[in-house]
């Protein structure tokens, strides 16, 4: 009988041609989007994480609140205790302290007036002392510096190109920061540019300013402050559940009235994180099922359309003595073989593109000119071993389910009338 | 005119309008006008020149902070230059009628102080550099009208409510002021915006007398859109009618 079905479907080509096809090419939308999703997401997270969020983030209460004004006269105070104490009790974690500052980038033409300003926004990063897995591998600074070289004396920076293009300055010159100290007064500092970074984020690149932590500390009267101290998982990858727990022991042990004290937030509990990694699963589920739907209408109407077809057959079948049960069983797994066949050639199809956009990724540069999301100008696939079966789904449910619904035809049918159908 | 006579600034350099710089006084103002009073406050500013070093003391939230400057003042010039702590030594500033330069040693950088710049906060203090950059003349700036009269502090005070005149571009719409009866010193005012929010709040808490005239020794600044506790102003030496050398006023004296 094997044999028997096996031939049907290799010598009736519209029996296998159309299924296969149509599952194959499900199968393979289905890897590639869901790569594609997976690696957009994931990129959000991970550069959020990176240049912004961390896995985890300290700060004190009232910063947390005002954060987007870069309040850094609520900046955390003890730094170099609180690293100390987070460090012991959390050691599988990295502990950086940062401190971001908001102000107007001067430069100054040759008879020391303001040739040029702009507005920027800064990072100071523990970037001449830093340790292994230190901000330059999180920054991945040496993948994205476009000139020049770090920061390695005192009171050098990195400034985005755009902002060094829009500015007229280059790798050599000098930049004045204007910005506020952590009392609140005007501070005045300045840099010397050591080099150009592109991190692909068109909002980010067109402000950044990247200085020493310490530089950042002597300009804004910052000592042993921290606008904020973020905590990376050693193998920088994000679980919310250990993390989620080891936020809520922080802020136990450091809660109070006192607006300066120290809180823990997680990644996905930062701005709208959570509402973000909620999407991106619900996108993988959507795809999923948008396919499955729509395999299952298309395969449903080729599997009717073959049952008119197969008339012939079905009704020989039939007055042989096999039962409509067992022609039943038959069609649902051709229509399995059918749906895995589909699916392997799909989904490896689909892994191959996949890769290729990970490895290459899509520029979307244009698209992102004006846009305010931290989002890279090079969205990239991530192949992920979900991505190997992902296609398996919608190629072999669809097809079983497209067969299944078509099948019900023959089983309405009686026996006297496929006979007479046939001419029998 | 008031308006081009060097006027004295000792916290004024700090906070012209909110300093209130004592005049040699006596007098009963039985029977005063409130432009009258507003007249005799005015005359407490007036001299030729003046060099004084000033303390300040910012009651931040995170703790106090003390910062030391000389000043000097001609007309409607200003230099100063921060003498303490050591972070801050060396940060000098100058005015020249309506424009205002610093500079910091670590910035080395004249640095043009315009626009919103102005409205921030001057070394951390409660003063901005509007305050800093204010010639108020209470007199030509604002219509007063009296309130009443009363105490405080056991003293004799006018209280009066100044609202800016049509035309003059002040940086509080409205003052409410005690002035003293005897010294004739704004000894407390109430600073509001157009819109009749409180912005700041100034009280002279110690006096004293130098050549015939009556200063405040400590003078309190209170910027009400700050978490801090005040800015002490102290005049810790005060000089009048001292020859001041031309060059001291110039943008190269920043960078001296």
């Amino acid at each position: 009988m094997i044999k028997f079905l096996a031939k049907g479907l290799v010598r009736d080509r519209s029996r296998s041609t159309l299924p296969l096809i149509v599952i194959a090419i499900g199968a393979l939308l289905t890897v590639i989007l869901y790569s594609l999703a997976k690696g957009g997401i994931g990129q959000m997270v991970d550069t959020t994480a990176r240049l912004d969020a961390g896995h985890v983030k300290v700060t004190t209460q009232e910063y947390a609140r005002y954060a987007g004004l870069l309040p850094n006269d609520l900046a955390l105070g003890n730094v170099k205790d609180l690293v100390a104490s987070l460090e012991a009790e959390h050691p599988d974690m990295i502990w950086l302290p940062r401190i971001r500052f908001g102000g107007i980038g001067d430069v100054a033409g040759e008879d020391g007036e303001t040739a040029a300003q702009a507005a920027v926004y800064g990072y100071g990063l523990v970037l001449r002392e830093a340790e292994p897995g230190g901000e330059p591998e999180v920054w991945r600074l040496d993948g994205i510096l476009a000139q020049g070289g770090l920061p390695a004396g005192d009171n050098e920076a990195l400034l985005g190109r755009p902002l060094a293009d829009a500015l007229g300055i280059s790798v050599g010159d000098r930049l004045t920061l204007i910005s506020s100290t952590l009392h609140g007064a005007m501070a005045t500092h300045t840099f010397t540019i050591s080099g150009l970074v592109e991190t692909g984020i068109a909002m980010l690149d067109d402000v950044l300013v990247i200085v020493d932590l310490e530089d950042a500390r002597f300009a804004l009267d910052m000592e042993d402050a921290a606008s904020e101290i973020v905590g990376f998982r050693r193998s920088m990858r994000y679980r919310h559940g250990p993390l989620d727990a080891a936020a809520e022991r922080f802020n136990a042990r450091h809660a109070g009235d006192d607006p300066l004290s120290p809180q823990m937030t997680t990644l996905a509990d930062q701005g709208q994180m959570a509402a973000t990694l909620a999407l991106g699963n619900a996108l993988s589920a959507v795809f999923v099922g948008l396919f499955l739907v729509a395999m299952s209408a298309v395969l449903w109407n080729a599997g009717l359309m073959n049952g008119v077809r197969r008339y012939g057959e079905v009704g020989v079948r039939m007055a042989l003595g096999e039962t409509k049960g067992g022609i039943y069983r038959s069609m649902l797994a051709e229509a399995a073989v059918l749906g895995v066949l589909g699916s392997v050639l799909g989904t490896a199809a689909g892994l191959g593109i996949s890769y290729w956009l990970q490895v290459h990724g899509i520029d979307i540069s244009d698209a992102m000119q004006d846009s305010e999301l931290m989002l890279s100008a090079v969205v990239r696939a991530e192949v992920t071993p979900v991505s190997f079966y992902i296609g398996f789904l919608p190629g072999v449910f669809a097809s079983v389910l497209g067969t299944a619904c078509a099948g019900i035809g023959i089983l309405r049918r009686n026996t006297a009338q496929l006979f007479r159908e046939n001419e029998l | 005119m008031l308006w081009r006579m060097t006027r004295i600034k000792m916290a004024v350099l700090f906070c012209a309008g909110l300093g209130a710089l004592g005049f040699a006084n006596t007098g009963w103002a039985e029977g005063l006008t409130p432009a009258q009073i507003l007249e005799r406050v005015d005359a407490n500013y007036v001299t030729d020149a003046r060099e004084a070093t000033i303390r300040l003391v910012i009651h931040g939230r995170r703790g106090t902070r003390e910062i030391v400057s000389r000043s000097w003042v001609e007309d409607d010039k200003a230099f100063s230059e921060y003498i303490a702590p050591a972070r801050e030594r060396g940060t000098k500033m100058l005015k020249l009628g309506d424009r205002l330069w610093m500079y910091t040693p670590s910035g080395d950088r004249v640095i043009a102080i315009s626009g919103h710049l102005l409205r921030r906060s001057m070394a951390g203090s409660d003063i901005s550099y509007e305050d800093f950059m204010e010639d108020v003349v209470f007199s030509e700036a604002y219509d007063a009208v009296l309130e009443g009269e009363g105490e405080r502090d056991g003293r004799g005070v006018y209280v009066l409510r100044l609202v800016a005149k049509d035309g003059v571009d002040v940086a509080y719409h409205m003052r409410r002021i005690q002035v003293d009866k005897e010294t004739f010193l704004p000894v407390a005012q109430r600073l509001y915006a157009r819109g009749g929010r409180l912005l700041k709040s100034s009280h002279i808490a110690e006096t004293f007398q130098v050549d015939g005239r009556w200063y405040p020794r400590r003078l309190r600044i209170q910027d009400h859109m700050q978490d801090g506790e005040g800015t002490d102003v102290i005049v810790e030496k005060i000089e009048f009618d001292v020859e001041i050398p031309r060059s001291r006023f110039s943008r190269a004296a920043l960078r001296r």
